[in-house]
């Protein structure tokens, strides 16, 4: 069977790092500015909690849950694909994983829509109060990320079906997805869960 | 199933078992702290077992270690003073 760091095909331990080094500035940088703003909704949430309890009521969770297994089954799709890429000569396998991470994308860009025009024909508005304003624009700038997210992936994914295309490249397209996940588990318990 | 799916399908479980949990959405201090809780703790999995930050250089473990730790604590902290 071998072991993991064989398999991998990784060098020694502790030295290595996943795709690019390019996209590890983005991640860190995306990382920081989530953080400020997640920041800044905690802290207009400690200012105005009544207002922001009511409003997260407003929020239909079954959407944000689904689109919550939806990131997390395209993820893990990535997470396998790009394993796979390193170890199997076959790269249909992975290829058809990454094209079906980029269309669970999709799915949770849809359902996003979806959501937004329930509450826009419930007469909210993206500037009627403080939890508004950070709901569309961290739910806006984190849609954007996943469209640009899947679009990475179909990229990297049409290179290693070509063979034109890096496992380092296919890796960077991962990290940047699984950054995108990560965004969303927070986005979602702090605005689907908590309070 | 060999090692290397295990090593995808075992944290997808921990996720989605961890995102069922907490989508119960209790109400009060306590259970916003968990949730706030387990947010980092999925976002810790992904770091670490998707994105393969255990496995790489240690200054990238040590700046997302650094990234979740004040994550956690400015929103923990938050939500223990605010009013439920």
């Amino acid at each position: 069977m071998g072991d993991m760091t064989n398999e991998r095909a990784l060098p020694r331990r502790r030295a290595w790092i996943p795709g690019e080094e390019g996209i590890w500035a983005v991640v860190f940088g995306d990382l920081i500015v989530f953080a400020i703003m997640f920041g800044s909704f905690a802290w207009h949430r400690a200012a105005s909690p009544a207002v922001f309890a009511a409003d997260r009521l407003l929020l239909d969770r079954t959407i944000a849950l689904t689109n919550t297994l939806v990131l997390l089954t395209s993820s893990a799709l990535v997470a396998w694909a790009v394993q796979t890429r390193r170890r199997d000569p076959d790269r249909r396998k992975g290829v058809r994983a990454v094209f079906a991470a980029a269309g669970l994308g999709l799915v949770f860009a849809a359902l996003k829509i979806f959501e937004w025009s329930g509450k826009f024909a419930q007469g909210i508005t993206a500037d009627q109060d403080d939890f508004f304003v950070h709901y569309f624009m961290l739910g806006g700038i984190h849609l954007l990320h996943v469209l640009v997210g899947s679009g990475f992936l179909v990229i990297a994914g049409i290179g290693a079906h070509k063979g034109t295309g890096s496992v380092r490249t296919l890796e960077s397209a991962g990290v940047f997805w699984h950054l995108v996940d990560l965004l969303w588990v927070f986005l979602f318990a702090l605005f689907y869960l908590a309070g | 199933m060999n090692r290397i799916n295990l090593a995808v399908a075992v944290p997808f479980v921990i996720l989605v078992a961890a995102t069922l949990v907490s989508a119960e959405g209790l109400a009060g201090h306590a259970a916003e702290m968990a949730i706030v809780a387990v947010a980092s703790f999925k976002a810790a999995v992904i770091g670490s077992e998707f994105m393969e930050i255990r496995h790489a250089h240690r200054g990238l473990a040590a700046g997302f270690g650094l990234w979740l730790v004040a994550v956690t604590s400015m929103l923990g902290w938050f939500y223990s003073v605010s009013q439920p």
